[in-house]
Protein backbone atom coordinates (compact mmCIF):
# COMPACT_ATOMS: atom_id res chain seq x y z
CA UNK A 1 0.00 0.00 0.00
CA UNK A 2 2.85 2.36 0.88
CA UNK A 3 4.55 1.66 -2.44
CA UNK A 4 1.25 2.24 -4.21
CA UNK A 5 0.72 5.59 -2.51
CA UNK A 6 4.29 6.66 -3.20
CA UNK A 7 3.79 5.75 -6.84
CA UNK A 8 0.63 7.80 -7.07
CA UNK A 9 2.36 10.72 -5.44
CA UNK A 10 5.28 10.54 -7.86
CA UNK A 11 2.94 10.29 -10.83
CA UNK A 12 1.01 13.33 -9.65
CA UNK A 13 4.26 15.26 -9.16
CA UNK A 14 5.47 14.39 -12.65
CA UNK A 15 2.12 15.36 -14.12
CA UNK A 16 2.32 18.73 -12.39
CA UNK A 17 5.90 19.37 -13.49
CA UNK A 18 5.00 18.44 -17.05
CA UNK A 19 2.09 20.89 -17.07
CA UNK A 20 2.97 24.18 -18.70
CA UNK A 21 2.71 27.21 -16.44
CA UNK A 22 -0.19 29.51 -17.07
CA UNK A 23 0.61 33.02 -18.27
CA UNK A 24 0.85 35.56 -15.44
CA UNK A 25 -2.30 37.21 -16.71
CA UNK A 26 -4.19 34.08 -15.69
CA UNK A 27 -4.47 35.59 -12.23
CA UNK A 28 -7.00 37.99 -13.73
CA UNK A 29 -9.01 35.18 -15.29
CA UNK A 30 -12.12 34.09 -13.43
CA UNK A 31 -11.90 37.00 -11.01
CA UNK A 32 -15.31 38.22 -12.09
CA UNK A 33 -17.65 36.94 -14.78
CA UNK A 34 -16.30 39.76 -16.92
CA UNK A 35 -13.13 41.61 -15.96
CA UNK A 36 -14.20 45.13 -14.90
CA UNK A 37 -12.80 48.10 -16.76
CA UNK A 38 -11.09 49.20 -13.55
CA UNK A 39 -8.84 46.13 -13.65
CA UNK A 40 -8.01 45.96 -17.33
CA UNK A 41 -5.16 48.44 -16.93
CA UNK A 42 -3.54 46.28 -14.27
CA UNK A 43 -3.83 43.23 -16.49
CA UNK A 44 -2.29 45.11 -19.40
CA UNK A 45 0.57 46.32 -17.21
CA UNK A 46 1.27 42.77 -16.12
CA UNK A 47 1.12 41.46 -19.67
CA UNK A 48 3.59 44.11 -20.79
CA UNK A 49 6.00 43.67 -17.89
CA UNK A 50 6.25 39.94 -17.44
CA UNK A 51 7.47 36.97 -19.38
CA UNK A 52 5.93 33.56 -18.64
CA UNK A 53 8.07 31.38 -16.38
CA UNK A 54 7.84 27.92 -14.85
CA UNK A 55 7.22 27.75 -11.13
CA UNK B 1 -45.50 56.88 -10.19
CA UNK B 2 -45.43 56.27 -6.47
CA UNK B 3 -42.99 57.91 -4.13
CA UNK B 4 -40.82 55.76 -1.93
CA UNK B 5 -38.21 56.14 0.74
CA UNK B 6 -34.85 54.42 0.36
CA UNK B 7 -35.87 51.48 2.56
CA UNK B 8 -39.17 51.16 0.70
CA UNK B 9 -37.24 51.15 -2.56
CA UNK B 10 -35.08 48.33 -1.21
CA UNK B 11 -38.22 46.35 -0.43
CA UNK B 12 -39.62 47.09 -3.87
CA UNK B 13 -36.45 45.84 -5.51
CA UNK B 14 -36.40 42.68 -3.42
CA UNK B 15 -40.04 41.97 -4.27
CA UNK B 16 -39.43 42.61 -7.94
CA UNK B 17 -36.36 40.38 -8.01
CA UNK B 18 -38.19 37.58 -6.23
CA UNK B 19 -41.19 37.85 -8.55
CA UNK B 20 -38.98 37.74 -11.62
CA UNK B 21 -36.62 34.98 -10.54
CA UNK B 22 -37.60 32.04 -8.38
CA UNK B 23 -33.97 31.38 -7.48
CA UNK B 24 -33.82 34.61 -5.45
CA UNK B 25 -34.03 33.90 -1.73
CA UNK B 26 -33.86 36.16 1.27
CA UNK B 27 -32.30 35.15 4.56
CA UNK B 28 -31.26 36.90 7.70
CA UNK B 29 -32.22 37.68 11.26
CA UNK B 30 -35.81 38.84 11.64
CA UNK B 31 -36.28 39.28 7.89
CA UNK B 32 -39.28 36.97 7.70
CA UNK B 33 -41.99 37.22 10.33
CA UNK B 34 -40.75 40.58 11.61
CA UNK B 35 -40.12 42.04 8.17
CA UNK B 36 -36.66 43.24 9.15
CA UNK B 37 -35.70 45.66 11.89
CA UNK B 38 -35.90 48.49 9.38
CA UNK B 39 -38.84 46.89 7.54
CA UNK B 40 -36.78 46.33 4.40
CA UNK B 41 -38.36 42.90 3.94
CA UNK B 42 -41.82 43.72 5.30
CA UNK B 43 -44.51 41.60 3.70
CA UNK B 44 -42.18 39.49 1.61
CA UNK B 45 -42.70 36.29 3.58
CA UNK B 46 -46.44 36.66 3.04
CA UNK B 47 -45.94 37.25 -0.66
CA UNK B 48 -43.35 34.60 -1.35
CA UNK B 49 -43.54 32.11 1.51
CA UNK B 50 -41.27 30.92 4.26
CA UNK B 51 -39.26 28.73 1.89
CA UNK B 52 -37.92 31.80 0.13
CA UNK B 53 -37.83 34.29 3.01
CA UNK B 54 -36.03 32.63 5.86
CA UNK B 55 -35.43 33.74 9.41
CA UNK B 56 -32.01 32.59 10.49
CA UNK B 57 -30.38 32.05 13.84
CA UNK B 58 -28.42 34.92 15.32
CA UNK B 59 -25.24 33.76 13.60
CA UNK B 60 -23.81 35.99 10.91
CA UNK B 61 -21.12 33.55 9.86
CA UNK B 62 -23.81 30.96 9.25
CA UNK B 63 -25.88 33.43 7.24
CA UNK B 64 -22.92 34.16 5.00
CA UNK B 65 -21.75 30.57 4.75
CA UNK B 66 -25.20 29.29 3.85
CA UNK B 67 -25.44 32.05 1.25
CA UNK B 68 -22.16 30.96 -0.32
CA UNK B 69 -23.43 27.41 -0.51
CA UNK B 70 -26.77 28.42 -1.95
CA UNK B 71 -25.14 30.64 -4.54
CA UNK B 72 -22.74 27.91 -5.58
CA UNK B 73 -25.70 25.61 -6.14
CA UNK B 74 -27.63 27.93 -8.44
CA UNK B 75 -29.63 30.13 -6.12
CA UNK B 76 -29.37 33.91 -5.77
CA UNK B 77 -29.41 34.52 -2.05
CA UNK B 78 -29.86 38.02 -0.71
CA UNK B 79 -28.63 37.87 2.85
CA UNK B 80 -29.22 40.63 5.36
CA UNK B 81 -26.76 41.40 8.10
CA UNK B 82 -28.80 43.39 10.54
CA UNK B 83 -26.23 46.12 11.15
CA UNK B 84 -22.80 46.61 9.67
CA UNK B 85 -21.40 46.34 13.17
CA UNK B 86 -22.32 42.67 13.11
CA UNK B 87 -20.74 41.96 9.74
CA UNK B 88 -17.25 41.09 10.88
CA UNK B 89 -17.88 37.35 11.41
CA UNK B 90 -18.92 37.32 7.77
CA UNK B 91 -15.57 38.50 6.50
CA UNK B 92 -14.07 35.02 6.54
CA UNK B 93 -16.83 33.73 4.27
CA UNK B 94 -16.46 36.70 1.96
CA UNK B 95 -12.69 36.70 1.75
CA UNK B 96 -12.02 32.98 1.85
CA UNK B 97 -14.94 31.80 -0.27
CA UNK B 98 -17.49 34.15 -1.83
CA UNK B 99 -14.97 36.46 -3.46
CA UNK B 100 -12.73 33.71 -4.79
CA UNK B 101 -15.00 30.78 -5.54
CA UNK B 102 -15.02 31.59 -9.23
CA UNK B 103 -11.27 32.02 -9.25
CA UNK B 104 -10.58 28.90 -7.22
CA UNK B 105 -12.69 26.69 -9.47
CA UNK B 106 -11.67 28.50 -12.68
CA UNK B 107 -15.29 29.36 -13.32
CA UNK B 108 -16.81 25.98 -12.54
CA UNK B 109 -18.54 27.42 -9.48
CA UNK B 110 -19.71 30.99 -9.04
CA UNK B 111 -21.15 32.95 -6.17
CA UNK B 112 -23.98 35.29 -7.21
CA UNK B 113 -24.93 36.39 -3.74
CA UNK B 114 -25.80 39.78 -2.29
CA UNK B 115 -24.97 40.70 1.26
CA UNK B 116 -27.08 43.66 2.38
CA UNK B 117 -26.38 45.64 5.50
CA UNK B 118 -27.62 48.93 6.93
CA UNK B 119 -24.52 51.00 7.60
CA UNK B 120 -23.35 54.33 8.87
CA UNK B 121 -24.12 56.58 11.81
CA UNK B 122 -26.28 59.55 12.53
CA UNK B 123 -29.23 57.78 14.15
CA UNK B 124 -28.10 58.00 17.76
CA UNK B 125 -27.57 54.29 18.08
CA UNK B 126 -25.56 52.35 20.66
CA UNK B 127 -22.17 50.85 19.96
CA UNK B 128 -21.79 48.55 16.91
CA UNK B 129 -24.77 50.12 15.15
CA UNK B 130 -23.09 53.01 13.34
CA UNK B 131 -20.16 51.51 11.50
CA UNK B 132 -18.72 52.73 8.21
CA UNK B 133 -16.06 50.23 7.30
CA UNK B 134 -16.79 49.91 3.60
CA UNK B 135 -13.08 50.15 2.86
CA UNK B 136 -12.55 46.68 4.32
CA UNK B 137 -14.73 45.17 1.61
CA UNK B 138 -13.40 47.37 -1.16
CA UNK B 139 -9.99 45.84 -0.46
CA UNK B 140 -11.15 42.30 -1.33
CA UNK B 141 -10.51 41.10 -4.90
CA UNK B 142 -13.51 39.52 -6.53
CA UNK B 143 -16.16 41.50 -4.63
CA UNK B 144 -18.32 44.38 -5.67
CA UNK B 145 -19.16 47.05 -3.10
CA UNK B 146 -22.21 49.15 -3.84
CA UNK B 147 -23.69 51.99 -1.81
CA UNK B 148 -26.87 53.75 -2.94
CA UNK B 149 -27.54 57.37 -2.09
CA UNK B 150 -31.22 57.75 -2.92
CA UNK B 151 -34.41 55.69 -3.23
CA UNK B 152 -34.23 55.51 -6.99
CA UNK B 153 -30.59 54.52 -6.89
CA UNK B 154 -31.29 51.90 -4.19
CA UNK B 155 -33.97 50.27 -6.33
CA UNK B 156 -31.97 50.14 -9.52
CA UNK B 157 -28.61 49.25 -7.99
CA UNK B 158 -30.04 46.51 -5.79
CA UNK B 159 -31.70 44.92 -8.81
CA UNK B 160 -28.38 45.09 -10.62
CA UNK B 161 -26.61 43.57 -7.63
CA UNK B 162 -29.05 40.68 -7.40
CA UNK B 163 -28.72 39.97 -11.11
CA UNK B 164 -24.94 40.23 -11.07
CA UNK B 165 -23.12 36.91 -11.46
CA UNK B 166 -20.61 37.85 -8.77
CA UNK B 167 -20.88 38.56 -5.03
CA UNK B 168 -21.96 42.06 -4.05
CA UNK B 169 -21.80 43.77 -0.68
CA UNK B 170 -24.70 46.23 -0.72
CA UNK B 171 -24.44 48.80 2.05
CA UNK B 172 -27.53 50.86 2.78
CA UNK B 173 -27.03 54.23 4.48
CA UNK B 174 -29.61 53.88 7.20
CA UNK B 175 -29.48 57.54 8.22
CA UNK B 176 -31.32 58.32 5.00
CA UNK B 177 -33.52 55.24 4.97
CA UNK B 178 -36.56 57.45 5.49
CA UNK B 179 -35.13 60.94 5.08
CA UNK B 180 -36.16 61.42 1.49
CA UNK B 181 -39.09 60.31 -0.61
CA UNK B 182 -38.90 60.40 -4.36
CA UNK B 183 -40.61 58.80 -7.29
CA UNK B 184 -39.38 55.27 -7.91
CA UNK B 185 -40.73 53.38 -10.89
CA UNK B 186 -41.23 49.72 -10.06
CA UNK B 187 -40.35 48.75 -13.59
CA UNK B 188 -37.64 46.21 -12.96
CA UNK B 189 -34.95 48.36 -14.52
CA UNK B 190 -31.50 48.02 -13.04
CA UNK B 191 -29.03 50.87 -12.83
CA UNK B 192 -25.47 50.33 -13.99
CA UNK B 193 -22.90 48.99 -11.57
CA UNK B 194 -19.27 50.06 -11.74
CA UNK B 195 -20.44 53.58 -12.61
CA UNK B 196 -20.27 56.94 -10.86
CA UNK B 197 -23.25 59.27 -11.15
CA UNK B 198 -22.99 63.02 -11.57
CA UNK B 199 -25.60 64.47 -9.23
CA UNK B 200 -24.82 68.09 -10.03
CA UNK B 201 -22.67 69.60 -12.76
CA UNK B 202 -20.16 72.31 -12.13
CA UNK B 203 -16.86 73.65 -13.40
CA UNK B 204 -15.15 75.09 -10.32
CA UNK B 205 -14.73 72.19 -7.92
CA UNK B 206 -15.32 68.43 -7.80
CA UNK B 207 -17.01 67.03 -4.72
CA UNK B 208 -16.90 63.23 -4.45
CA UNK B 209 -19.09 61.35 -1.99
CA UNK B 210 -21.19 58.21 -1.53
CA UNK B 211 -24.08 57.04 0.57
CA UNK B 212 -25.56 59.45 3.09
CA UNK B 213 -22.69 61.90 2.70
CA UNK B 214 -24.15 62.91 -0.64
CA UNK B 215 -26.76 64.83 1.38
CA UNK B 216 -24.21 67.07 3.09
CA UNK B 217 -22.19 67.30 -0.12
CA UNK B 218 -25.15 68.52 -2.16
CA UNK B 219 -26.02 71.01 0.59
CA UNK B 220 -22.46 72.31 0.49
CA UNK B 221 -22.71 72.63 -3.29
CA UNK B 222 -25.87 74.70 -2.84
CA UNK B 223 -24.09 76.97 -0.36
CA UNK B 224 -21.15 77.38 -2.71
CA UNK B 225 -23.45 78.21 -5.59
CA UNK B 226 -24.85 81.10 -3.57
CA UNK B 227 -21.26 82.39 -3.47
CA UNK B 228 -20.84 81.98 -7.20
CA UNK B 229 -18.90 78.72 -7.04
CA UNK B 230 -20.28 75.88 -9.12
CA UNK B 231 -19.34 72.52 -7.67
CA UNK B 232 -19.74 69.25 -9.49
CA UNK B 233 -21.02 66.51 -7.21
CA UNK B 234 -20.17 62.91 -8.00
CA UNK B 235 -21.86 59.96 -6.32
CA UNK B 236 -19.40 57.07 -6.46
CA UNK B 237 -22.17 54.46 -5.89
CA UNK B 238 -19.98 51.46 -6.77
CA UNK B 239 -16.82 51.71 -4.71
CA UNK B 240 -15.40 48.56 -6.21
CA UNK B 241 -14.79 48.32 -9.10
CA UNK B 242 -14.30 52.08 -9.16
CA UNK B 243 -15.28 54.27 -12.10
CA UNK B 244 -12.17 56.39 -11.84
CA UNK B 245 -12.43 57.82 -15.37
CA UNK B 246 -15.57 59.69 -14.31
CA UNK B 247 -13.75 61.32 -11.39
CA UNK B 248 -10.67 62.09 -13.48
CA UNK B 249 -12.83 63.65 -16.16
CA UNK B 250 -14.45 65.92 -13.61
CA UNK B 251 -11.15 66.95 -12.03
CA UNK B 252 -9.72 67.62 -15.47
CA UNK B 253 -12.51 70.18 -15.80
CA UNK B 254 -12.40 71.70 -12.30
CA UNK B 255 -8.82 71.22 -11.11
CA UNK B 256 -9.88 70.85 -7.49
CA UNK B 257 -11.29 67.95 -5.54
CA UNK B 258 -12.81 67.31 -2.14
CA UNK B 259 -13.63 63.75 -1.12
CA UNK B 260 -16.28 63.33 1.57
CA UNK B 261 -16.61 60.13 3.56
CA UNK B 262 -18.30 59.33 6.84
CA UNK B 263 -15.78 56.59 7.57
CA UNK B 264 -12.66 57.22 9.63
CA UNK B 265 -9.95 59.10 7.74
CA UNK B 266 -7.05 56.68 7.78
CA UNK B 267 -7.34 53.84 5.30
CA UNK B 268 -10.75 55.00 4.19
CA UNK B 269 -11.89 54.61 0.63
CA UNK B 270 -11.26 58.29 0.00
CA UNK B 271 -7.57 57.49 0.29
CA UNK B 272 -7.81 55.24 -2.75
CA UNK B 273 -9.48 57.96 -4.79
CA UNK B 274 -6.91 60.53 -3.66
CA UNK B 275 -4.03 58.20 -4.55
CA UNK B 276 -5.42 57.55 -8.00
CA UNK B 277 -5.87 61.29 -8.55
CA UNK B 278 -2.22 61.75 -7.67
CA UNK B 279 -1.20 58.95 -10.04
CA UNK B 280 -3.38 59.80 -13.00
CA UNK B 281 -4.70 63.32 -12.49
CA UNK B 282 -1.78 65.24 -11.03
CA UNK B 283 -1.41 67.58 -13.96
CA UNK B 284 -5.07 68.53 -13.72
CA UNK B 285 -4.90 69.48 -10.05
CA UNK B 286 -4.64 73.14 -9.05
CA UNK B 287 -4.72 72.35 -5.33
CA UNK B 288 -4.07 69.36 -3.06
CA UNK B 289 -6.92 66.89 -2.84
CA UNK B 290 -8.91 67.51 0.32
CA UNK B 291 -10.54 64.78 2.37
CA UNK B 292 -13.42 65.31 4.78
CA UNK B 293 -13.86 62.26 6.94
CA UNK B 294 -14.80 60.88 10.29
CA UNK B 295 -12.10 61.01 12.92
CA UNK B 296 -9.89 58.01 13.56
CA UNK B 297 -11.92 57.09 16.61
CA UNK B 298 -14.59 54.62 17.47
CA UNK B 299 -17.91 56.14 16.46
CA UNK B 300 -18.96 57.92 19.66
CA UNK B 301 -22.20 57.32 21.44
CA UNK B 302 -25.16 59.61 20.69
CA UNK B 303 -24.23 62.68 22.69
CA UNK B 304 -20.99 63.17 20.78
CA UNK B 305 -22.08 61.70 17.47
CA UNK B 306 -22.78 65.05 15.81
CA UNK B 307 -19.21 66.13 16.53
CA UNK B 308 -17.90 63.08 14.70
CA UNK B 309 -20.12 63.16 11.65
CA UNK B 310 -18.81 65.24 8.75
CA UNK B 311 -21.23 68.11 8.27
CA UNK B 312 -21.83 70.83 5.72
CA UNK B 313 -19.50 73.26 7.48
CA UNK B 314 -16.59 70.81 7.30
CA UNK B 315 -17.25 70.17 3.63
CA UNK B 316 -17.37 73.91 2.98
CA UNK B 317 -14.12 74.45 4.89
CA UNK B 318 -12.39 71.83 2.77
CA UNK B 319 -13.87 73.31 -0.39
CA UNK B 320 -12.51 76.73 0.53
CA UNK B 321 -9.06 75.28 1.22
CA UNK B 322 -9.09 73.79 -2.26
CA UNK B 323 -10.43 76.93 -3.89
CA UNK B 324 -8.12 79.35 -2.09
CA UNK B 325 -4.93 77.33 -2.55
CA UNK B 326 -2.38 79.59 -4.14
Amino acid sequence: MVEGCAGKGEAATEEYLATAAQPPTAMFDHLYAELPADLRGQRQDLAAAREPSDG
Amino acid sequence: MAEATLVEAVRMALARAMADDETVLILGEDVGLDGGVFRATDGLIKAFGAERVRDTPLAEGVIAGVSVGLAAQGFRPVAEIQFMGFIYPVIDQLVSHASRLRNRTRGRLTCPMVLRAPYGGGIGAPEHHSESTEALFAHIPGLRVVIPSSPERAYGLLLAAIRDPDPVVFLEPKRIYRAVKEEVADDGRAQPLDTCFVLREGADLTLVAWGAMTVETLAAADALAAEGVEAEVIDVATLKPLDMPAILSSVEKTGRCVIVQEAPLTGGFGSEIAARLAEHGLLSLLAPVQRVAGYDTVMPLPRLEKHYMPDVDRVLAAARRALEFA
